[in-house]
């Protein structure tokens, strides 16, 4: 499955290239229109931690540090999964495309791990996010251990697969209510990668409790950047997040694999027969 | 006159809620969830000690107001969406002029999120400590004109979207990324570093959310915003008007 799952990898990245060469105009306003809206959620936070040097307790380059991460775990996310939707898969269930999966010759899970691949055009967060990432660590003027930026990676990954499964988990009322919910997915990721770039530091326990157990929007940049300084959030275990990535994964799953066999019996008709979607 | 405009809007809050109220929740509760943190960090910031012109009751009841007039401080219409749809072309057919329709159908997509959400966190707000009295009764007529730009400004993006084929989302992420930062919705202007403020207070989106809410709590004076917003509406309703007209020709019918 390893040498399929790369091979496909291979065939969207020739189709991304393919695409940046056929329309180049279109293709470098996606990717500056991606930037833009990056770091225009980020700006705002690091002009305020400018003006009121730091934020709680975070200094101004630790707060950039967090940001970076942040637009870095976008760029991840853009890069691997934000082709075809399969990031947003509410909007594929909400518009009747589920079938379009269906009748491929490969299982799903196979088709959503590497049908978002856009590695060209999806990765100016990360480039830039890593940029901004130098830029802080220079200024912070650490001593890391060898072993820290394998420990940023799976930082990275972790809540990479966080986002995913809040995704998949909203999506799965797109089964039950198409049109109403077929950009739940969007709304979820947007807004939770928005309140995501806010440092919780030096706000109420009870809000900053809520936020990484009910809306775990703390965990996509807040505490993974605390961990990765070695001062974790209330003396919580590193491994906080991978536990909480299983557990909502688990529950993704379960609500996920209920609607489809719902959507199975029911179906979606969405779509009119001169092509537009009711 | 008006009548058929009204109409047009109580149609278009009917389509908004025909599947029940209950799938406005996740707005609402997405909306919280913003509002929340935001207000928090005014708290966090003000313990700092840091001087910057404006008191924490003025952060707090800036952002909250914010978060109570939202639609109408950053209008976004669906013709964007539309042209992108190709139902756009459906506005030609009807015997009422399109960018009314445009206007009243986008103010009928606000009412359900007004009466379920803003109108509650006004009633809630002095539980709260928050002042939901504006500071100067100049706030009204800036809020109309934010209102008026936003509109003009939305229908240059539809023109753009025209221009680039169709292609919606990209206009909408680069006004969406313009109008976070730009428009001082999310960030009063007067606590931006660097000496900012006035540059932002110029630009054109700095007319929009920002200016009546500098005037709701009070930290500019009317006479250094409101003649700024007349000139931006002027210069923009008329680049709206041309555009749009220009662009009329180009619009697909034909969408996925």
């Amino acid at each position: 499955m390893a040498k399929q799952i790369l091979s496909l990898y291979k065939l969207y990245l020739k189709m991304d290239i393919a695409w940046l060469f056929r329309d180049a105009k279109t293709a470098f306003l996606m990717i500056i229109a991606d930037v833009l809206s990056n770091l225009s959620a980020v700006t705002g936070i690091f002009l305020l931690a400018w003006r009121f040097d730091g934020i709680g307790g975070m200094s101004r380059h630790e707060v950039l540090f967090m940001l970076a991460y942040s637009t870095i775990l976008t760029g991840i996310f853009q890069t691997f999964f934000c082709g075809g939707n399969t990031a947003h898969i509410s909007r594929v269930i909400g518009r009747g495309q589920l079938e379009h999966a269906f009748i491929q010759p490969l299982p799903l899970f196979v088709q959503w791990l590497t049908s978002g691949f856009i590695p060209i055009s999806g990765s100016s967060n990360l480039i830039s996010g890593i940029v901004i990432m130098i830029i802080a660590l220079n200024q912070l003027d650490l001593v890391l251990p060898w072993w820290w930026i394998f420990s940023l990676v799976a930082n990275l990954i972790i809540t990479t697969a966080l986002i995913l499964a809040q995704s998949y988990l909203s999506a799965s009322l797109a089964f039950y209510a198409p049109v109403q919910a077929e950009e739940i997915s969007t709304i979820v990721i947007d807004e939770f990668a928005y309140i995501g770039n806010f440092p919780l530091s030096g706000m109420p326990k009870l809000l900053q409790i809520s936020l990484i157990t009910i809306i775990p929007t703390g965990l996509l940049a807040w505490f993974p950047t605390l961990a990765l300084f070695g001062k974790t959030p209330f003396g919580i275990t590193a491994w906080y997040p991978l536990f909480f990535a299983i557990i909502l994964w688990i529950i993704a799953l379960y609500f996920f694999k209920k609607g489809l066999k719902y959507y199975v019996k029911k179906g979606i008709n969405r779509y009119h027969p001169m092509g537009h979607r009711r | 006159m008006l009548n058929k405009y009204f109409k047009t809007a109580i149609i278009t809050m009917r389509g908004k809620t025909n599947g029940g109220i209950i799938y406005l929740l996740p707005n609402v509760v997405m909306s919280l969830m913003y509002l929340l943190p935001l207000m928090f960090l005014w708290r966090v910031l003000a313990g700092q000690g840091v001087e910057v012109g404006m008191s924490l009751e003025q952060m707090q009841s800036y952002t909250y107001m914010n978060a109570v007039l939202y639609p109408m401080l950053v209008v976004q219409t669906f013709l964007s969406r539309w042209n992108y749809e190709g139902q756009a072309i459906s506005l030609y057919a009807r015997p009422v002029p399109v960018f009314g329709q445009v206007i009243s159908q986008t103010v009928g997509e606000w009412l359900p999120m007004l009466m379920v959400y803003s109108v509650p966190l006004l009633l809630v707000a002095p539980l709260f400590n928050i002042v939901v009295i504006p500071a100067t009764a100049w706030f009204t007529p800036s809020l109309l004109l934010c209102v008026s730009l936003g509109f003009a400004i939305d229908f240059i993006f539809a023109s753009v979207t025209v221009r680039l084929r169709g292609m919606a989302w990209l206009s909408h992420a680069i006004k969406m990324a313009v109008m976070s930062l730009f428009s001082g919705t999310m960030l009063p202007f007067k606590l931006l570093p660097f000496g900012l403020t006035k540059f932002f207070e110029l630009q054109p989106f700095g007319s929009l959310g920002g200016a009546p809410l500098s005037l709701f709590v009070g930290t500019t004076e009317p006479i250094r915003i409101i003649p700024i917003q007349i000139f931006w509406n002027i210069t923009l309703w008329f680049v709206a008007v041309v555009w749009f007209k220009k662009s009329k020709e180009r619009q697909v019918s034909y969408g996925g």
